[in-house]
């Protein structure tokens, strides 16, 4: 359905861009909260994935990729430039970010998924996002070395920190 | 490893996604195609303006002496290039970005 609307929308109809950004929001606002594990962050990401996407899709190649692969890619990039932008800024985040603000409800089975995402919650950006990308979506080192603009070896020894703090707060937990 | 997986999956799962009305999406097509059109007439709106001044200072030029017509017509020549390299490099950019 998707490269129906994509092959209209290239042929200028606005309806069709429109029905194309709308049955794809979903996607794009979950791939960002697995990130930001906040509510708030991935809505106004999501939003603004949206708008570059409507002033880039004239650049947008359908043979290249499927349209959900490149609106992830805008995504992805917006996110990245938020986290430099914030580092140049050497703005902090004073809220801490709770997975209370996501709504999730869990069962007592869901217990250890619970305190996973906290303590994910409580990593900074910086090294969850290596996390995430490698543990979950399955990027190799080189591509987060590449998308983060970070050398390789940094990206490993994020990794490695962010594992050992995950492990030492999950035992922490268990120990309570 | 497996809990981090399991755990974001339990997120996806689970997660209520708020997805704005279909006519945000249309309202927000609208407004930015607006203002894409808009920066188009700009442009052409500029481009018109210099071409109509170079053309302008060719005429002035032309009449006013032959040396400084060649002159003028000598920094074209050069200025083409240069434009040129300049529009490629921002098309990669874009490509690329």
């Amino acid at each position: 359905m998707d490269e129906h609307l994509v092959a209209q929308a290239k042929r200028g109809s606005r309806e069709a861009l429109a029905q194309l950004l709308y049955a794809n929001y979903e996607i794009v606002f979950k791939y960002l909260i697995k990130f930001t594990l906040n509510k708030g962050t991935a809505e106004e990401l999501a939003q603004e994935t949206m708008v570059r996407a409507i002033e880039k899709f004239h650049l947008y190649l359908p043979e290249r990729s499927k349209f959900s692969t490149w609106l992830i890619t805008i995504a992805q990039n917006l996110y990245m430039d938020q986290l430099r932008k914030r580092k140049r800024e050497q703005k902090q985040i004073d809220e801490e970010i709770s997975i209370e603000s996501l709504e999730l409800v869990f069962s007592e089975q869901d217990d250890t998924w619970k305190r996973v995402l906290d303590a994910l919650a409580r990593l900074s950006e910086d090294i969850r996002l290596p996390i995430v990308m490698k543990h979950y979506y399955g990027y190799s080192l080189e591509e987060i070395a590449k998308r983060m603009s970070i050398p390789l070896g940094t990206v490993k020894s994020r990794i490695h920190n962010g594992l050992k703090t995950l492990r030492k707060e999950l035992e922490e937990d268990e120990g309570n | 490893m497996k809990e981090i997986k399991d755990s974001l999956d339990f997120l996806d799962r689970e997660i209520k996604v708020k997805v704005p009305d279909i006519n945000a999406f249309r309202a927000m097509v609208e407004q930015v195609e607006e203002k894409k059109q808009e920066k188009t007439r700009r442009e052409t709106l500029l481009f018109l303006a210099s071409a109509a001044g170079i053309l302008f200072i060719e005429i002035y030029s032309f009449n006013r002496s032959f040396t400084a017509f060649a002159v003028v017509q000598a920094l074209s020549l050069l200025c083409l290039p240069i434009s040129l390299v300049a529009w490629r490099r921002q098309k990669k950019k874009q490509v690329t970005s």
